[in-house]
Parts: C-alpha cells; sequence; structure tokens
C-alpha cells in the first residue's frame, strides 16, 4: 500500500497546539488537552516503516484505531488515527518530528508507551548520525522461524539475530537500520508465513527498528508451470498463489510492507513497492526488484532507468543496494553460471549483466544478495559481467602494487579506497556479497551445483575461517552482516551465530 | 559421464523437489510428464505441457498438446495459451479467434487483452489494438511503471503519438510523477518536435530528481536547442559547480565531459 494512497488524517496534533477557551477569569493561560485518552490495545503484529529524519508508520494488526507517540514514555502528547490497509493492517503515519530523537508509542491512543514501544528518528540526510556511525543490520533467506521449515531449521533464524546481539554487546552500538534481503517467510511467504517467521522471529527488534525488505523467490508463493515453492517466474505480483487451489492474488509481502514508491524517505519516486530507495544520514540504500520486475523486459528497463536517475540525485557518502538474486554466486544449487539454462535463476544473469555496469559507473560501494545459503564476498570488482571462468584478477579486481597475482582483501592492511588506485582515483569498484544464511545454511553442493565448484566462485574470496584446503571462496554457517557506516570508513562484518567475526572488510574515503 | 551426470539430475530432481530446487525447462516438461502420467484425464497438465512446448519453439509438439486438452475439458480454459501459442508460432488470425474466444469466456482477464492487442498490431488493425490497450488498462488492479511503458511504445508502433503520451500521462496520474514515465514522454515530445513540451515535462522532475547535476545539464542541453542559450548557460555553470563536489564516478566524468562540450558550444555560439 503506497503512502500516497494512505490519505491519513491526522485527528489531533501537538497537544500544546490546542488551548482552550478563557475560563471567565480573564487567566488566559492555555489549557493542554492531551488527546492521548484511550488505553494500549492488543495487536498480533507491529511494524515500523518509513523511517526518516521527520516522520515514520506505525503498522499494525489489531483492533486499535490510532497511536501516540510522544518522547517521554509516560507523557505522550501526539494522536494520529489510523487508517485500515489492504491485509487488515492500520497504519498511522506521523510527521513533524524530531531528527535523531527517541519517540515512544502506544497503539490503540494511551498516555504512557510499554516500555519496548520506541524509535529513533533518522539523521537529516546527508548528516552523520551523532555518535558518528550508522549500523545496519542484514540477513538473507532468513524466513525458516515458521512451521513450513520448523523441523528442519528450529531456532535457526532465531541463533543468528541471538549472534547479532552479542556482537553488538561487545561494543554497545545498537543497530540503526535493519535489512532483509528475500526469502524473509518460508515457504510461500504467506500472510501466516510472515506471521511466523518475521513477526513472531524478531518481534522486539521490529517495534524498535524500521525494517526495509527486497522479494525473493519466495515471496511470490508457488510457480504456475511447477506448482511448488519458489518457482515463479511471473512479473505480475497478482499472480500470487500459495497453493494450486488458489485463485491469483497479490503478494502478501506488498501488504505487509509500506514502501517510500513515492520518494518519501530520500530517493526518487519509483512508482511501485516492487524498488524503492531511502536515505539513512550519510547512507543511501536501495531496494531492487530481481525477482518480479526482472522477470519482464519491460519492468526490468523501467527499474533500470529509474535507478540510473536515483543514483545520479544521490550524493550520500556511501551507497548500498540490495536485491535477492546475487550476480555472482556458487552456492548450492544456484550456481549464477547455469542461468542461461534454469529459468527460475535467470535473475542472476539480467542483474549481472544490466545491473553491474550500473553499479560500477553510479558509485555503488557495496551490493548485497541472498538466495544461496551461504556466505560468500567478491573482491573490489569492476566490470565484470561475465560468468565465473571469465574472471581475470587482473581485468577485474583492486589489485595491491597493480599486480595481478596479489588481488587486495580489503582485510587489515588491505583496505579497499572508494576512489580505486587501480582505476587512477575513479569511484567505479563495487563489493558483492550473499548473505543467504540468516535462516539455514547449505550442507552441501545440492544436485545442480558441481561439488568441486560450490562456493569457489573465482570473483569470491578466499575464506580464512573455512577449514579445507584449499579454502572455499565462502561459508556454509548459519550468520548475517554487519555494516558500520562513518564518514571515512564503511566496514562489512560477517558475523556468525555465536557472535563471531568470520570476515571483516573495509572501504574507505 | 555428461550423460550419467544428466540421468543423476533428473532422478534427484523428482526426488528432492520440496527442497526448493530450481530445475530449467526440460526439467519443467519431466515433472509434467509425471504428472500427465499420473492423472492422464486432467485438461491442465496437457495445457502446462503444450504452453513449455510452445515456449520452446516445439509448436507440433504444443499442438497436440492442446488437441487433447480440449478433448478432456472445456475449451474456453485452453484458449488463452492456444491463442498466445498461435501468436508465437506467427498464426496471428488464429491466434485472434483464440483469445477473442477467451475473452468471451473470461471478459475480466486483462492478459487476453494484451496480447490480443499485439496480435491486431501486426495485423494492422489498428483500432482493435488501441480499443485493447484500453481495456487491458482499465482491468489492471495496480499497473507498473514498465505496462505503462509497454503500452505506449505499442502506440507508438501504431503510429498513435498522441495516444503513446496520453498513456504516459495516465501512468503519470496514476503512480505520481515517476521519471520512467516522464522522460519516455519527453522522448515522444522531441520527436513530434515539441521541444516546449520536452522542456516543461523536464522541469517537472526538477525535485524528484533533487536538482541533481545530471538534469541541469539534460536540462541546458534542451535549453540549447531552443536557443536560450544563457539560461543554458547558467545551468550547465551550475552543473560544473555540482559536479566539483561529487565524487569522480565514471557517470559524473561523463557528465563533466558533456557540460564542459555543451559549454564550449555555448561561448562559440554566442561569439558568432
Amino acid at each position: 500500500m503506497r503512502t500516497s494512497r494512505l490519505s491519513l488524517i491526522v485527528a489531533a496534533a501537538l497537544a500544546g497546539t490546542l488551548t482552550a477557551c478563557s475560563n471567565g477569569n480573564d487567566n488566559n493561560n492555555a489549557i493542554v488537552v492531551n488527546p492521548c485518552t484511550g488505553s494500549e490495545l492488543a495487536t498480533t503484529r507491529v511494524l515500523l516503516q518509513q523511517l526518516t529524519a521527520s516522520g515514520i508508520i506505525i503498522k499494525w494488526r489489531g483492533e486499535a484505531t490510532g497511536a501516540c507517540v510522544g518522547t517521554a514514555q509516560d507523557k505522550l502528547n501526539m494522536y494520529v488515527e489510523a487508517t485500515a490497509t489492504d491485509g487488515d493492517h492500520q497504519e498511522a503515519l506521523f510527521t513533524g518530528l524530531e531528527p535523531q530523537t527517541t519517540y515512544y508509542y502506544s497503539i490503540g491512543g494511551a498516555d504512557t508507551a510499554p516500555a519496548d514501544q520506541h524509535f529513533t528518528t533518522a539523521p537529516v540526510s546527508g548528516s552523520l548520525p551523532d555518535d558518528g556511525n550508522t549500523r545496519i543490520w542484514l540477513i538473507g533467506d532468513s524466513g525458516t522461524g515458521g512451521d513450513d521449515e520448523r523441523e528442519d531449521h528450529e531456532g535457526e533464524a532465531a541463533a543468528v539475530a541471538a549472534g547479532m546481539q552479542t556482537f553488538i554487546e561487545k561494543d554497545g552500538e545498537d543497530l540503526d537500520v535493519f535489512l532483509m534481503l528475500g526469502d524473509n517467510a518460508y515457504d510461500v511467504g504467506s500472510d501466516m508465513n510472515y506471521q511466523q517467521a518475521v513477526f513472531e522471529t524478531y518481534p522486539q527488534l521490529l517495534k524498535t527498528l524500521a525494517l526495509w525488505p527486497t522479494i525473493g523467490n519466495h515471496e511470490m508463493g508457488i510457480g504456475l508451470t511447477i506448482p511448488a515453492a519458489g518457482l515463479g517466474t511471473s512479473a505480475d505480483p497478482y499472480s500470487y498463489r500459495a497453493t494450486t487451489a488458489d485463485a491469483p492474488s497479490k503478494a502478501p509481502y506488498l501488504d505487509i510492507f509500506t514502501l517510500p514508491a513515492a520518494g518519501e524517505a530520500g530517493g526518487v519516486p519509483s512508482g511501485t513497492e516492487q524498488y524503492y530507495s531511502f536515505d539513512y544520514g550519510n547512507v543511501h540504500i536501495v531496494s531492487l526488484d530481481s525477482q518480479l520486475s526482472a522477470r519482464d523486459d519491460d519492468q526490468r528497463d523501467a527499474m533500470r532507468s529509474w535507478l540510473m536517475d536515483d543514483l545520479s540525485s544521490n550524493e550520500a557518502d556511501w551507497t548500498i543496494v540490495i536485491f535477492h538474486h546475487p550476480p555472482y554466486s556458487k552456492g548450492s544449487n544456484h550456481d549464477s553460471d547455469f542461468a542461461d539454462t534454469r529459468t527460475f535463476d535467470l535473475p542472476q544473469k539480467d542483474m549481472r549483466e544490466e545491473f553491474v555496469p550500473v553499479f560500477d559507473s553510479y558509485g555503488v560501494d557495496l551490493v548485497f544478495g541472498g538466495h544461496s545459503h551461504s556466505y560468500e564476498r567478491s573482491y573490489y570488482l569492476h566490470d565484470h559481467t561475465g560468468t565465473s571462468d571469465t574472471f581475470s584478477t587482473a581485468e577485474h579486481a583492486e589489485l595491491i602494487d597493480n599486480d595481478p597475482d596479489r588481488p587486495a582483501s580489503g582485510r587489515d592492511n588491505e583496505t579497499y579506497a572508494q576512489l580505486s588506485p587501480t582505476s587512477g582515483g575513479v569511484d567505479d569498484r563495487v563489493v558483492y556479497s550473499v548473505a543467504g544464511n540468516s535462516g539455514k545454511a547449505d550442507k552441501d553442493a545440492g544436485f545442480l551445483t558441481a561439488p568441486e565448484v560450490w562456493l569457489r566462485h573465482a570473483a569470491h574470496i578466499e575464506q580464512p575461517a573455512d577449514n579445507e584446503t584449499p579454502k572455499k571462496r565462502g561459508l556454509n554457517v548459519l550468520g548475517s552482516v554487519i555494516v558500520d557506516a562513518s564518514a571515512n570508513s564503511l566496514v562489512a562484518s560477517f558475523i556468525d551465530d555465536k557472535g563471531e567475526v568470520l570476515d571483516r572488510y573495509t572501504i574507505t574515503r | 559421464m555428461l550423460v550419467a551426470r544428466a540421468v543423476l539430475l533428473c532422478s534427484c530432481l523428482l526426488a528432492t523437489m520440496a527442497t526448493h530446487a530450481h530445475p530449467g525447462p526440460h526439467d519443467q516438461l519431466a515433472h509434467v510428464d509425471r504428472i500427465i502420467a499420473e492423472q492422464p484425464d486432467e485438461q491442465s497438465g496437457y495445457i502446462k505441457r503444450a504452453a513449455i512446448h510452445s515456449e520452446a519453439g516445439e509448436f507440433e509438439l504444443a499442438d497436440a498438446d492442446f488437441n487433447r486438452a480440449e478433448a478432456l475439458g472445456p475449451a474456453a480454459q485452453v484458449a488463452l495459451e492456444r491463442g498466445i501459442h498461435f501468436y508465437r508460432s506467427g498464426e496471428p488470425e488464429r491466434a485472434i479467434e483464440y483469445l477473442s474466444r477467451y475473452i468471451k469466456q473470461f471478459p475480466q482477464d486483462p492478459s487476453a487483452y494484451e496480447y490480443r492487442a499485439r496480435v491486431a498490431r501486426d495485423l494492422g488493425d489498428r483500432q482493435q489494438a488501441v480499443a485493447d490497450l484500453r481495456t487491458y488498462f482499465s482491468l489492471q488492479e495496480q499497473p507498473n511503471p514498465g505496462n505503462y511503458l509497454a503500452a505506449s511504445d505499442m502506440f507508438t508502433q501504431l503510429q498513435e503519438p498522441a495516444q503513446a503520451l496520453a498513456m504516459l500521462d495516465e501512468g503519470l496520474e496514476t503512480l505520481g510523477l515517476i521519471p520512467q514515465l516522464q522522460r519516455r514522454a519527453i522522448t515522444l515530445e522531441l520527436a513530434q518536435n515539441n521541444l516546449g513540451g520536452a522542456i516543461a515535462r523536464l522541469e517537472t522532475l526538477r525535485t524528484p530528481l533533487h536538482e541533481s547535476a545530471a538534469w541541469k545539464l539534460e536540462m541546458a542541453e534542451l535549453l540549447a536547442q531552443g536557443n536560450r542559450s544563457d539560461e543554458a548557460a547558467a545551468l550547465v555553470e551550475a552543473a560544473l559547480t555540482q559536479l566539483s563536489h561529487l565524487r569522480p564516478t565514471p557517470a559524473n566524468i561523463e557528465l563533466q565531459q558533456r557540460a564542459v562540450e555543451l559549454q564550449g558550444r555555448l561561448l562559440t555560439a554566442t561569439d558568432l
């Protein structure tokens, strides 16, 4: 549901703006009438959307028809009546908030917020957060927390979240941004799948952080030709079916999320929730749609055209792009070299051939995908649009001292520079990462990827934490990624489910 | 070795469908073959297999399956896929016949109108093509930007530039002011020698594109075409100043080169 369609009604503004009539004693003191006089009501899901420096959408499912916010937990004073939206949701849009300010909220109109319901607004676009760092959490293919995959992956998504918590407790730096890389709710992205795999798996995070997702193949239910989960190839978001008995309908993803199609969060308007962008301080984040829009030439061209305009209009220090199908992967059953013959993975090829040149040209720093249930990440790449056998460090990787035998790792004293020395000081290099192991990790190559190439894409870097000889260029363990963006550095860390850092690389500026 | 591997892949496919493997067209055929073997009197299996054959260019195999499907159930259920099949196989009259049959039975399904519009266009029946495109859009619940671009392109191919622009404007009205559609409209305005219209449309993108250096340069180029050299020069100057503060990406370097080139042309024109 696009915000422009919400027609949200502000029932009352800040209480301080409401003054009563004279009290008869010629005493003109204003009497403050607090519109937050209701009660906290039960919800079955709560979600924060479109968090910016000055606004937010609080979204829930439940009986409440309005919400209150305020800067003091027991003195909420701004009430907004909600609009009922598709999927039996209620949405309340709050505007006029102050940047980098913590607000508490109640759902139902109480003047006191439950202790776990609060959020902090973003810094003004282009500026740094007060603490100098934007911390972003990325999880991919995390949707195993529900009944459909509980038997095989009980507790794995929660363990990854616990690993992240262990990591951030070490330095005390909280998360600012929460990104999902698709396949957010197995098996078919149904409303029930989302209820279990998202709302009941990350309930506390969702009450305090805005979630920004992208569409995976499992968001689109079952395929038309082969009625199995994740095999849809339609470009039409209204072609969603959870079972063969269902009539085609709109994908639940589009009801559950309220994404900034009209540029509400700092990006260029896209006209569709399937792809969008937003700013958080000095970071610009783009979510592309490699599942639906990429399936149709016209839709894909439109998305690419929009992307170029969006990136041309972006002056943030750092730019991160997310989409589900990784352009480079040697994951189990998801080998990006096979896309020519495998209809369902064609987006891997299309994104590589048609979007990688845009990332190179328009200053993108990091690209994250999922799909493969493992962790992989590339060298600092440039101009690599072919299959893995065409990769050459001399042509495509950042080098140390221009030595093709020494591609830079991004680690320790081999950090990457945003203005690439190898390119003569031009910003034309990108690190690509696969992080589709936040709900399950593959045990082997599967039956489509050859065992000898599994997690050994030539454009990916060897992982010291692997225990094979020679080491694989990927890790088949559970985990997630944390990105720390400051004024001068972008640090990406792969964290396992114990909170240990297994890979870390840095781009400086 | 290859054969052995292929056999292994096929057998594994069936065994592991539940693990969300992602097979290709031949694997799809194997799967549908299995469905047909299990339910040989079920119409839908033959329709699916016919569609796979048709998409692969195996038209005779597709026809055989379509015939079988028509014998097993309502012909209207087959009509859409068979109409698309005839469009693919270069039999437009039969495509029209089948798509019309489907539309008669399912008048609220937009997909058949889009295909019938394509076929009508190919047959030179502009009136039918335009009418079907209109119906197609009226039935779309929430068209995407690409839908409007595709429809606008069809109107252009039908040599209906006003309709092509109207389709984009309808999209801009429905989806909001988005650059994907407005840019195409600018291209159409320029093709119609309507420079003023193109400039007016680009002006609407000033705010959505955050007055980027790229926007400034594009506007300067249009203004220069309209002999509004002073305004163009001022925008080029502003674009160059803006670019001097931005990182040297390939896109920004290319913009800078274009800006310098335009600046030179404008200076030369002033000197003359």
